[in-house]
């Protein structure tokens, strides 16, 4: 009886010592190449972390979806999180050429950097939470 | 008629006080006033009492200076302290020719309105590279290329609008600066 209420004790206390529990790591990079207001290439990676990214930081945005799982999540709804993320920023390089005042060429990149994130999958509802930087 | 003479005189004195035939001096050099063509004597300048008088008159008090108003930092032109920039674009975007549906072409052309979005954005917030070279022969030009660059990062663009119609993709795009934030730091 003692062992059994220790072993609770046990699972009791690891299960609300991790403030998110279920919350796994991803990478996400994001580049998007537009010529003449076209779209020429686009390239979303989203990989999974192998080792622990560090703390949940401050909720990013959050989705609530009918799909079962996260990893289903990413196979469709990557545009999401892609969005979710650019609001956080994305870097932007542009250049324009025109010879004899016609435009010659002209190209847009949108970039995100690699950069890790926190997910949450809970019945239906996917929370991304970026990384607490180490200071 | 000791009174009817009486009367006569007093009522002749009454007469002439009242008809103006009164003695007048004739009008003397230094009042007289100066006459264009039948001068008879040289003009006087004016009385220099009157200059004095002028002089001497109190001078007007100086009028208030209108206050100029400052001008409203908050002009939405201009990055204030106190205040806030929106920035808003329009970002246009069209599908490749290569698509195999129309949902697919309308995805890509929104991505396009969405990065043509944050280069006008980028344009405005922080600015453009630009590079001109103009080849001038015997007077004419004979080639002239520029070349312009944009490089920024962007946060917190909000997407507000956005339409699709005859092929072309437009995506309302809004930011918004916070003066109390990046005041000091873009200022400087």
């Amino acid at each position: 009886m003692v062992r059994k209420t220790g072993q609770l004790t046990l699972l009791f206390s690891l299960f609300f010592s991790s403030p998110l529990p279920g919350m796994e790591d991803y990478y996400v990079s994001y580049a998007l190449l537009t010529e003449k207001q076209s779209v020429i290439a686009e390239r979303i990676y989203i990989s999974r972390a192998m080792t622990p990214l560090g703390e949940a930081g401050k909720a990013l945005c959050r989705f609530e979806t009918d799909l079962p799982d996260f990893q289903t999540f990413i196979k469709y709804r990557k545009h999401q999180i892609v969005t979710c993320l650019m609001r956080q920023g994305v870097l932007v390089h542009s250049y324009e050429t025109s010879r004899n005042a016609v435009i010659s060429r002209e190209a847009v990149w949108l970039t995100l950097p690699p950069v890790g994130i926190k997910v949450a999958f809970n019945d239906g509802v996917v929370i991304v939470r970026k990384v607490k930087s180490e200071k | 008629m000791k009174r009817q003479l009486l009367s006569a005189l007093l009522g002749g004195g009454l007469i002439l006080s009242v008809g103006g035939c009164s003695f007048k001096s004739e009008p003397t050099a230094q009042t007289r006033p100066c006459q264009p063509y039948a001068q008879t004597q040289p003009c006087q300048p004016p009385a220099p009492q009157q200059v004095a008088v002028q002089a001497s008159a109190p001078a007007k008090a100086p009028e208030p200076k209108k206050e100029e108003k400052p001008a409203n930092p908050c002009d939405g032109m201009t990055l204030a302290p106190q205040c806030d920039l929106h920035f808003r674009v329009i970002g246009q975007g069209v599908a490749p020719v290569n698509t195999v549906s129309p949902a697919q072409a309308m995805a890509l052309a929104k991505r396009a309105a969405i990065a043509d979005g944050y280069r006008q954005l980028a344009e405005k917030i922080s600015g453009v590279y630009v590079e001109g070279r103009d080849m001038i022969k015997n007077m004419m030009v004979q080639n002239s290329v520029v070349h312009t660059q944009v490089n920024a990062l962007i946060r917190n663009a909000e997407i507000v609008d956005t339409e699709f119609k005859d092929g072309l993709y437009q995506a309302q795009m809004e930011i918004t600066i916070h003066g109390g934030k990046w005041y000091e730091k873009l200022a400087n």
